[in-house]
């Protein structure tokens, strides 16, 4: 270890100590509990300012970790959910009377996972990232309303399904150590490019076991089926932040993954197969959302065919898809902390489902929140000219040129599916008439502020993408040598 | 003599299945745990067998590690197994179905 390598990861051990501080402020200083979002955000924001100033000096603590632009545009997008998830929440949990302050505690150091996993250069980082940083923070986090039994129930579900993918990711790793006899991903990739290791059963079975676990943290059919549950239990904020942030840096780490292996024999056999991963992700998570009445299940199950669609840019890997990824990731991240902080302000009781129709006639009541979740809904179905839409034309075009047209093809056709059960909630919100008794939704400021952020994002974005293209071109480049 | 790494990976592999499995089949929340830190432990004796044919330490420091998540899962799982037992008098997983569609 030299100064150097600390330098490197400043951010995340800036986030680390203050998350540290956060929870050990709730125990001695209650009294500030009010400031700690405020403080947890202001940590994000230095975060991101050390990571944009900082140096980026590429493989750092021997190894282990990737300090690079991919890196650097993975970690903002996370920061940035970070940001906008404090302060959501702050409403949130002094509504519902669970204003504990190890809740940011936990927040940063979920993200600080989801920033290790991101850098990640080794199978043992990304197994640490992944489960002790990432995970388990995640798993207090969804079970935070402790007094309620959903909120319990998708704490343990989560811990559960998490638990049994990162040992099933563990042991497929253990295979692909017996196979190569190292962890690094960079040594993989030349121990795989000098030896024919393609039919080599321990990397079969290694690669098919980590790619349960992946699936499975980044609810991809058939390894989606808590996503509903966890969805629609966890606290919204905490909804809001794991379905972004967890699945960002996943999809980052199965990029340099890929990356370290694809241009061998390996890929045509596995290439089909994610294919048919991502197809019927699009499929089921689109045809599933039509039957949803609760909001929260519905997001869910378009979450699993947005996921679809972000792993064909995995597919049709190559320059194309990988900023297709990247954009798809930050797209996707703007427009569900939208959608989520827009449905943490229109529900009054956690226990109780977040229906559909319990939005009627919203839209002229409280056009701000309301214009904003429309706008979300559109961009989510990808229509133009939002973010949405850039995000997928990226990807499916990414498809195309890699000779892929078929799975363009029908994401294209998944994607007009899903524009029927989107529509149907802003037809909920601006025709159906506000009933007689309709409950009394709160519109607190941080709640706009966050909503109209990410409006201004959906909108900005979708019609001058090349700020986003740009940055996503740079961090592609350093992985795609 | 000494004994063949494959002779490990099997056995590994079976514990694993065996773990797996009681992940899947038992209603008990803490029989779900074990099964977890069975398989856990599993690819931990994987990991060790495959350091010794490599002749390195790295899968042994790896496996250190393990342990450690293991363990900080374990603490979490329980916690939310008291709270739970608190909210129904039971850690009988089939009760937590009160989210359906």
């Amino acid at each position: 270890m030299n100064p150097s390598d600390l330098a490197a990861i400043a951010p995340e051990l800036l986030l680390v100590v203050m998350g540290a501080v956060l929870v050990l402020a709730d125990a001695f200083v209650p009294a500030l509990r009010p400031r700690f979002g405020a403080v947890a955000g202001a940590s994000a924001v230095a975060a991101a300012v050390l990571r944009w100033t900082g140096p980026l000096p590429g493989a750092v603590w021997s190894g282990a970790l990737v300090v690079d632009p991919l890196a650097r545009f993975v970690d903002s997008y996370i920061l940035v959910a970070v940001v906008l998830v404090a302060i959501i929440a702050g409403p949130y949990l002094a509504r519902t009377a669970a204003s504990y302050g190890e809740f940011y505690g936990l927040l940063l150091f979920s993200a600080v996972g989801a920033m290790v996993l991101a850098k990640a250069d080794s199978l043992l980082v990304i197994f640490i990232g992944l489960e002790l940083l990432l995970s388990i923070s995640l798993y207090v986090l969804n079970a935070f309303h402790r007094d309620s039994g959903v909120s319990l129930e998708a704490g343990w579900k989560y811990l559960v399904v998490g638990a049994f993918a990162s040992a099933l990711l563990l042991f497929g790793i253990a295979l692909l150590y017996g196979a190569t006899g190292t962890f690094s991903l960079a040594a993989t990739a030349r121990v795989v490019a000098e030896r024919p290791l393609a039919g080599n059963p321990l990397i079969l079975a290694g690669l098919a076991l980590a790619l349960a676990g992946f699936g499975f943290k980044l609810a991809l059919v058939p390894f989606h089926a808590w996503a509903p549950d966890v969805y629609q239990g966890s606290p919204t904020p905490v909804t809001a932040f794991l379905s972004v942030v967890p699945k960002g840096a996943m999809l980052v780490t199965l990029a340099r993954v890929v990356a370290a292996l694809a241009p061998q024999a390996l890929t045509p056999k596995w290439l089909p197969l994610l294919a048919t991963i991502a197809i019927a992700s699009q499929v089921l998570g689109n045809l599933v959302a039509i039957a949803q009445r609760d909001v929260k299940r519905m997001l869910a199950y378009s979450g699993i065919a947005h996921m679809g669609y972000a792993l064909v840019g995995i597919v049709a890997f190559g320059f194309d898809g990988l900023v297709g990824v990247l954009v798809y990731l930050a797209a996707y991240t703007v427009m569900n902390i939208a959608a989520f902080a827009v449905v943490s302000a229109f529900s009054e009781s956690e226990d109780e489902p977040h229906l559909i129709t319990d939005l009627a006639g919203q839209g002229w009541r409280r056009p701000f929140l309301s214009f904003t979740l429309a706008l979300a809904m559109f961009s989510l179905a990808g229509i133009p000219p939002t973010v949405g839409f850039v995000a997928k034309f990226l990807v499916f075009r990414a498809a195309v040129n890699q000779g892929l047209a078929w799975l363009a093809v029908v994401g294209v056709l998944a994607s007009f599916v899903s524009v029927f059960f989107y529509v149907r909630v802003v037809y909920y919100l601006y025709m159906k008439p506000l009933p007689q008794r309709a409950p009394a939704y709160l519109e607190p400021w941080p709640v706009r502020v966050v909503a109209g952020v990410c409006a201004l994002a959906i909108v900005g974005l979708g019609i001058f993408p090349s700020w986003l293209l740009n940055a996503a071109e740079t961090a592609a480049k350093t992985l795609l040598r | 003599m000494t004994v063949p790494t494959t002779h490990f990976v099997i056995f590994a592999a079976l514990l694993f299945a065996i773990g797996a499995a009681g992940v899947l089949v038992r209603r008990s929340g803490i029989s779900i745990l074990l099964g977890i830190e069975l398989m856990l432990n599993a690819a931990n004796l994987a990991l060790v067998a495959f350091g010794r044919q490599h002749g390195q330490l790295d899968a042994q420091v790896f496996v250190f590690f393990v342990m450690a998540v293991a363990a900080a899962e374990v603490a979490v799982g329980l916690a939310l197994l008291v709270a739970i037992f608190r909210k129904q008098r039971s850690i009988d997983v089939d009760r937590l179905n009160v989210m359906r569609w």
